[in-house]
């Protein structure tokens, strides 16, 4: 099968981002607090639109992303370099993230945000309701509907530009359920989102 | 990478494009993270253990009154604690907890009195198993990750926390470093309208 997308470069093969060099972590592991700084700076950001992604509150986001860099930067004297030091990140961010989602479940019964953005929604009564939003704002909301576990593998794969090989040493999940969970997502989304789209 | 990509179409595609957009980095977020972690490497210094063993957390302000009263029902209760591993001293609770691979967590009342039916009751959380926070989470404290810490034993990995709790069901969990942990050795609820799994406990029942 060719691959004939018109997606863009994926971030973590970027020649303006490369990947941490195992210098820069062995300083860290040693405990030079700008090493720890510089790959902080380097991965800010996508762990953050990750976050975004897994949980859509950008307070509970941002308190999962530093809880997720304090946990690499105590762990750092185990890290092994035969791992893929972003594949290690983004376990212990998934770890956070699914933590946060099932405490947020319990504490709200109902969020008032969703009961909001249901109000909003294109329906038969009200077809012009989308215009209200952008189309990122739409798209992130209809990744909101998707199951957590569909929902993270799919941001992990075409968002975060890991390979299903890559994930499965990441999350333990064997690649072909990997890519049914990806199918599952995108199917969602696309569904969700066709009424929406103007090519 | 050889993927076999399956073609995600345009509209998914056109999503991906949105969500791969970089957040901004507001202020000092960076220097947060970055002050946050270099604290918790110093306190793991200065607590002399291990890398894997936690600091001692501190308990919070709302139950340090409460806690100074349950202080002879604290004792009580970890002398129960103590009756109860050695009960279990045969079975495979004692080989998990030495291995620390298999964590237990106990949850039994510090104290019952029967004469004060509507009093909360002093109840002691115990887990063990290495970690470096643990905290309580349950329907009493509305499942808040910070209110509930659990304190360490010096040079050890038991972990507890005595909470003054309502007489009847509650359900809970640990937070052992941010991962959901249930009791293994309570009961289980599985909560409909969450999916997800809790341990259950029985204040003030006989």
């Amino acid at each position: 099968m060719t691959h004939s997308s018109n997606l863009a470069p994926l971030p973590d093969r970027e020649p303006a981002r490369p990947a941490v060099d195992s210098t820069l972590v062995n300083r860290a592991k040693l405990g030079d607090i700008k090493a720890f700084e510089e790959i902080v700076e380097r991965y800010f950001a996508r762990c953050m639109r990750f976050a975004l992604g897994m949980l859509r509150d950008p307070v509970e986001a941002d308190d999962v992303v530093q809880e997720t860099f304090v946990r690499l930067y105590r762990a750092l004297p185990r890290y092994e370099e035969r791992q893929r030091f972003d594949s290690w990140l983004f376990r212990i961010l998934g770890n956070c993230c699914r933590s946060a989602n099932i405490v947020k479940q319990r504490r709200d019964t109902v969020d008032v945000d969703d009961e909001k953005t249901l109000r909003s929604l294109p329906s038969p009564d009200r077809p012009d309701a989308v215009f209200d939003y952008e189309w990122g704002d739409e798209v992130r909301r209809a990744l909101a509907e998707v199951p957590e576990h569909n929902r993270e593998i799919f941001l992990l794969h075409y968002v975060e530009g890991f390979s299903y090989e890559e994930i499965e040493r990441i999350t333990g999940v064997r690649q072909s359920a990997l890519k049914m969970r990806v199918k599952r997502a995108s199917d969602h989304l696309r569904a969700r989102l066709a009424g929406v789209y103007r090519g | 990478m050889a993927d076999r990509r399956v073609e995600p179409g345009p509209v998914v595609e056109r999503a991906i494009e949105a969500l791969r957009e970089l957040p901004p980095i507001h202020g000092d977020a960076i220097g947060r993270v970055v002050a946050a972690a270099a604290r918790s490497r110093a306190q793991d210094a200065a607590s002399d253990v291990d890398d894997l063993l936690p600091e001692p957390a501190a308990p919070p302000a709302r139950y340090a009154r409460r806690l100074s009263m349950v202080a002879a029902a604290v004792l009580l209760a970890a002398g129960t604690v103590a009756l109860w591993r050695a009960t279990h001293a045969s079975s495979d609770v004692t080989g998990a907890a030495t291995a620390s691979a298999q964590p237990i967590v106990v949850a039994v009342p510090a104290s019952r009195d029967l004469n004060a039916e509507s009093d909360p009751i002093p109840t002691q959380f115990v887990f063990d198993g290495r970690a470096r926070r643990v905290t309580l989470v349950g329907d009493f404290n509305n499942w808040d990750p910070r209110a509930t810490p659990l304190e360490q034993e010096p040079r050890s990995t038991l972990w507890s926390v005595t909470v003054p709790m309502q007489r009847g069901r509650h359900v809970y969990a640990f937070l052992v470093d941010s991962v959901w942990t249930i009791d293994k050795r309570a009961p289980v609820a599985r909560d409909p309208d969450f999916g997800v799994t809790g341990s259950v406990i029985l204040v003030g029942r006989p």
